[in-house]
């Protein structure tokens, strides 16, 4: 999945909107499912297009949207990570309900899989990657991929037959 | 509700702002500009560095090939004390010997002075007795006896360019020749022409040779005071420059160092006369060409000596001290001791540089091995590239610009380091 070097100067910027006006729709929904449930989905493809394009030119990367999704599961990650740390340093002040409650139950099971976990369910059995082109996407092994799936998908049946999604009806009443 | 299911609803949650208010919230108000500065800094970055390098050129260029500039200041003229030592205090007796070269500064490490009533005289004494400090006066050494140690013989008109023959005279009646302009067959033959009679030396008519100079003592109980200093020349060459002059009863002249110089040579040494600075002088050469030639000569009072050599890996090698002879000069009194007060002196801009240049040479070596234990490789090699410079151009005579050159080139390498930081956030998963 390449793309072709376009010129240097103000031309190359239009190139750089113009492709990530065509992957923004992959994009935001795994940013859906990858970010947490606290999240908007387009905060974080925003903030990850922003530390991409600190770096690296988009027309320059040889898959900006592997690369784009790539950097979305490590800000999650660091995000979670540093959550993690504030909850054990202020134990006391941590809210005993979870904040996942206040979100529709059918969207809060998935918060119970790590976030690079969601990511490779969502690209095998959502996006119908393979397994292979998945673990290149997010810099994991074949196998490793492979088992992650597995889990997740053990897991989250665990979780919803003991818990099934609440079917939610709209106003007109339809679900 | 499958898992797919799950997940297909997962992902079409919130409502989408769309790519075009997406980006340009990414970008702020100018999203061209962004980019467009971020590739000019990439530019002026590598733009950076190639001058960085071409500082680094210059000064290496500069530090073989550019001569130094002789910053004697002029000052006040003053007198010697009347005792003859060399105090700042009102007298009539003739200077020590003031004398500077041109395009040559004083080292700061100073060969040192000659005094051979004190050995433990030094440079730094000179200076406080040149300086308004309290009197001191040289102890005077006890004579030794006036007997006949040195007898020379040479031709009655222009000695120095003919054959000398030297005659010391050793304890227990032994005595031991050595010449100059002469080989080695031509000093046996004159030595089998030497007479004694009644304890007088001569030399027989045949040989031509007369006697023109003798030494009485220990030769170098002959001399009062002395001083000697190095001098810096432009690139790697060096002058030293001695003076010396006698006790009022005696004399010192230029046969002093043709007899010290041909005495101590293995081989027979060559003479030949010169003028420098309006007086008659003398060229002393090794006969076997192997260079470290002196020129001496004697004005006021003071036998002069000067030598030159050229400095390699730390080894100084003679050369031909006449090609520089031209730019001696005499100066006042003043200007002398300013030169040699400003070779001891570090101004406090000196004491800054060099301590600047030190915590920069320690600070890039400590900036290599962080970058290589972070897997920084390309910082990690300018960060030790401006190590290795460092070392290399630390002697350079601007030293400043080897500091500046080398803060320079460690702010590229950090620079580089958290640019590269931030480039690679997306580039592994780490959750």
């Amino acid at each position: 999945m390449g793309r072709e070097r376009s010129p240097r100067g103000e031309g190359s910027n239009v190139v750089d909107e113009e492709l990530f006006t065509a992957l923004y729709p992959s994009l935001r929904r795994f940013a859906a499912v990858v970010a947490d449930i606290d999240m908007d989905p387009d905060d974080l493809v925003q903030d990850a297009l922003m530390r991409a394009l600190q770096g690296v030119d988009l027309s320059d990367v040889s898959q900006p949207g592997a690369y784009l999704k790539r950097v979305m599961v490590n800000v999650v990650a660091s995000r979670r990570r540093r959550k993690g740390i504030l909850r054990r340093i202020t134990p006391k002040l941590a809210s005993e309900t979870s904040s996942i409650d206040s979100y529709p139950s059918d969207l809060a099971v998935l918060e119970q899989l790590a976030p690079i976990d969601r990511a490779v369910v969502f690209l095998i059995d959502v996006e119908g990657m393979p397994s292979g082109e998945a673990a290149e996407l997010l810099g994991l092994t074949a196998l490793a991929t492979r088992k992650r799936a597995s889990r997740a998908r053990r897991r989250l049946r665990t979780v919803v037959d003991e818990h099934p999604p609440a079917i939610v009806t709209n106003p007109e009443g339809r679900q | 509700m499958s898992i797919d299911e799950l997940l297909e609803r997962r992902a079409e949650r919130g409502v989408p702002r769309g790519a075009a208010r997406v980006w340009a919230d990414s970008h702020g108000a100018e999203p061209s500009v962004e980019s467009s500065g971020k590739r000019t800094s990439v530019t002026l970055f590598r733009l950076a560095v190639a001058v960085w390098i071409l500082g680094f050129v210059a000064v290496g260029i500069f530090r073989s090939t550019s001569p130094q500039s002789n910053d004697a200041a002029s000052g006040h003229s003053t007198q010697v004390s009347g005792d003859g030592s060399p105090d700042v205090v009102e007298s009539d007796e003739p200077l020590p010997a003031p004398l500077l070269i041109d395009g040559g500064s004083l080292k700061r490490d100073r060969g040192g002075v000659s005094r051979p009533f004190d050995p433990d005289f030094d440079g730094d004494d000179l200076l406080d007795d040149l300086f308004p400090r309290s009197q001191t006066t040289p102890e005077v050494a006890e004579l030794s006896p006036e007997q006949l140690t040195m007898v020379i013989f040479a031709r009655p008109t222009e000695p120095f360019d003919g054959p000398i023959v030297g005659v010391e005279l050793l304890d227990g009646g032994g005595f031991r020749p050595w010449g100059a302009n002469v080989d080695d067959a031509a000093l046996t033959d004159l030595t089998q022409q030497l007479e004694r009679t009644n304890g007088e030396w001569s030399m027989a008519e045949r040989s031509g040779l007369v006697e023109v100079a003798r030494m009485e003592g220990d030769q170098f109980d002959s001399l009062r005071f002395g001083w000697q200093f190095d001098f810096q020349l432009g690139g790697n060459e060096e002058v030293t420059i001695q003076a010396e002059t006698s006790r009022d009863d005696r004399v010192v002249d230029e046969w002093l160092w043709v007899a010290r110089l041909a005495g101590q040579s293995q081989t027979n040494v060559a003479v030949r006369s010169i003028e420098v600075l309006g007086q008659d002088g003398i060229v002393i050469d090794r006969a076997d060409g192997a260079g470290d030639s002196g020129v001496v000569w004697r004005s006021d009072g003071f036998v002069y000596r000067m030598t030159a050599s050229t400095v390699e890996d730390n080894t100084a090698y003679g050369r031909d001290s006449t090609e520089d002879i031209d730019r001696l000069r005499i100066v006042e009194r003043g200007e002398w001791l300013d030169a040699i007060a400003a070779s001891s002196q570090t101004s406090i801009a000196q004491w800054g540089i060099g301590f600047a240049g030190l915590v920069i040479f320690v600070g890039s070596a400590l900036s290599t091995v962080w970058f290589l234990v972070r897997r920084s490789f390309p910082p990690a090699a300018l960060a030790g590239a401006t190590v290795v410079a460092w070392v290399y151009l630390v002697a350079s005579p601007i030293y400043w610009g080897t500091v500046a050159l080398s803060a320079f080139g460690l702010g590229l390498a950090w620079l580089l380091h958290t640019r590269g930081r931030r480039a690679t956030a997306g580039s592994t998963i780490s959750g």
